[in-house]
């Protein structure tokens, strides 16, 4: 009991820590890209920048990890590589995540050294590459209509006000004003001068513009460029439940020899489970690994040991209905691990567990995954808190913004 | 028949046939209008219409540069379409477009879309003279200075 509780509280502080500091931030609204709208599952399996890691600081083996991603290395030097006739032709390093770390026995002490490379065989999540969704974007009955409105703006003025030094004032003016409505994000529709809102209104009737003028008559607040967000948002949720398939290949030294102690080849595959929809959705976890380690019975070093692991689960992620930012994840899941070669003695060569990981958005950056792992056969649980920062951006990395 | 005539200093505008004969008509109508007034307020008149004259015959029009920056995104997943004077040139990847002919008060048009980041500047003064926009669609004016 007293075991339990020593699991549950910290997920218990750290659920109320990430929802008052949700609460807190809910009417910040800052720079949101693809990237940061990724659940914490996703970005352990492939981080678009950098994820710095200390695995398992509750337990025996803790873990001190770096991963990257090359392209995001190679824009640190060349930042033209971003430019989309550049990007394309690091297709291939985008699909590239490397890492490496530090073991640590449960005294914090040096244990070994760790490298890992992963390939993504498929990303189907990519929203910089996704020709479904550009075909997509823009479509939608609301941006074809603030294109008409645009265009019936521009008629207007050109039409009340032609090009003499007695207009110029006014064309400046009204040009202003169209730039703010279609591109400031804070100021509302009715805040805008009252004699331009008019204007608006008078064009949208003119153009037949039924959802426009729905939306302006219903919600005179909104933000005529907040709602195209909320638009493209809502599009890119389709591509929340595309499939992510990786393979990895990762390897640890012994600590006093350059000699590897633990090779591991992995493939995991995650994919979105049914309908996305505003402030959460499920994602369907597939792993399989294959592990050979040293056999510490023997002497020498060798890697006689093979393990084998598997893994499914279903990931439920918790979203800011407001920015869409996942900050509460909960995945649960059955482990089935069978040691096929070099049984230790008492060791059970077929061990099933159960599995609960809670992942809380502390900041923006900052996730503490807590795993939990259950022993049915033996009644023990096992928790392990981690602590992990995913950098959106390279200007972040540097400036610690 | 009239035989008072007046002349109009032009300074270095150059004016083509079809312009000078428009002045020259809109002289002729200003003085015949108000020839019944003081001889101050008829200079004073010449002098606005001269100014207008030169304002309209764009003695400052221009070539107009739009750059477009898409970033993280593929070639092909971008569009932008930039109108003027019922001219549309469009770009589906990071480049520039040109319209001749820009003068002060115009207003050039942009729209479109990108699934990266979109940064398009203009290279002549105008409000405003760059603007940026993540991934999405976006829509505003340059207003020719």
């Amino acid at each position: 009991m007293r075991q339990l509780f020593k699991l549950i509280a910290p997920v218990i502080l750290l659920i109320v820590t990430a929802t008052y500091g949700y609460g807190q931030k809910s009417g910040v609204q800052g720079l949101l890209t693809a990237d940061s709208l990724a659940s914490g599952n996703f970005k352990d399996l492939l981080t678009s920048f950098f994820q710095l890691s200390f695995n398992n600081l509750t337990g025996p083996k803790k873990e001190l990890n770096f991963a990257s991603n090359p392209f995001a290395v190679l824009l640190k030097s060349n930042p033209s590589a971003a430019i989309d006739t550049n990007y394309i032709k690091y297709k291939q390093l985008r699909k590239i995540n490397f890492g490496f770390g530090l073991k640590l026995d449960s005294s914090y002490k040096f244990n070994g050294f760790s490298s890992s490379v992963k390939y993504a065989l498929i990303n189907n999540r990519d929203t910089t590459t996704s020709r479904l969704l550009f075909r997509e974007l823009g479509n939608d009955s609301l941006s074809i209509e603030i294109n008409a409105l645009h265009d019936g703006l521009n008629k207007y003025i050109q039409d009340s006000f032609p090009n003499t030094p007695a207009n110029f004032d006014k064309r400046k003016e009204l040009v202003l004003l169209v730039n703010k409505l279609f591109t400031d994000t804070l100021v509302a529709f009715n805040k805008l001068d009252g004699n331009f809102q008019q204007i608006v209104k008078a064009v949208a009737v003119r153009s037949q513009l039924a959802r426009f003028t729905s939306l302006i008559t219903v919600s005179p607040a909104a933000n005529i460029k907040r709602e195209s967000e909320v638009n493209f948002r809502d599009l890119k949720n389709e591509l929340k439940k595309k499939l992510l398939w990786t393979v990895s290949l990762s390897d640890t030294t012994f600590k006093d020899q350059f000699f590897f102690s633990n090779i591991l080849l992995k493939t995991e595959l995650l994919k979105g489970m049914g309908k996305v929809k505003a402030g959460s959705n499920t994602e369907m976890n597939l792993q399989a690994a294959v592990n050979f380690v040293d056999d510490t019975t023997s002497k020498g070093r060798d890697l006689k040991r093979a393990v084998l692991a598997s893994e499914f689960g279903f990931n439920w992620v918790i979203r800011n209905k407001g920015n869409d930012q996942s900050y509460l994840e909960l995945k649960f899941s059955g482990a089935y691990q069978h040691i096929f070669q070099t049984l230790y003695q008492n060791e059970k060569r077929n061990l099933f567990t159960l599995n609960g990981t809670f992942r809380v958005r502390v900041i923006n950056d900052i996730w503490l995954p807590l795993e939990f792992k259950y022993d049915p056969a033996t009644g023990n649980i096992l928790g392990f808190l981690s602590v992990k920062f995913n950098f959106n951006t390279i200007g972040k990395f540097n400036t610690g913004k | 028949m009239k035989t008072k005539k007046i002349t109009v200093d032009l300074g270095n505008v150059k004016l083509t046939d079809a312009e000078m004969e428009s002045l020259l008509e809109a002289v002729h109508k200003t003085v015949n209008e108000k020839l019944k007034n003081s001889r101050q307020a008829i200079i004073k008149k010449l002098e606005i219409i001269a100014d207008e004259s030169s304002f309209e015959t764009g003695t400052a029009t221009k070539t107009a540069t739009i750059t477009a920056i898409f970033t993280n995104v593929d070639p092909g997943l971008s569009s932008l379409k930039a109108s003027f004077n019922g001219a549309t040139k469009e770009l589906t990847q990071s480049g520039t477009l040109s319209f001749d002919g820009v003068a002060s008060g115009d207003i050039i048009s942009i729209q479109g879309k990108s699934l990266g980041t979109a940064e398009i500047s203009i290279d002549i003064d105008a409000i405003p003279k760059s603007q940026k926009f993540k991934p999405g669609t976006f829509n505003f004016d340059f207003f020719i200075l």
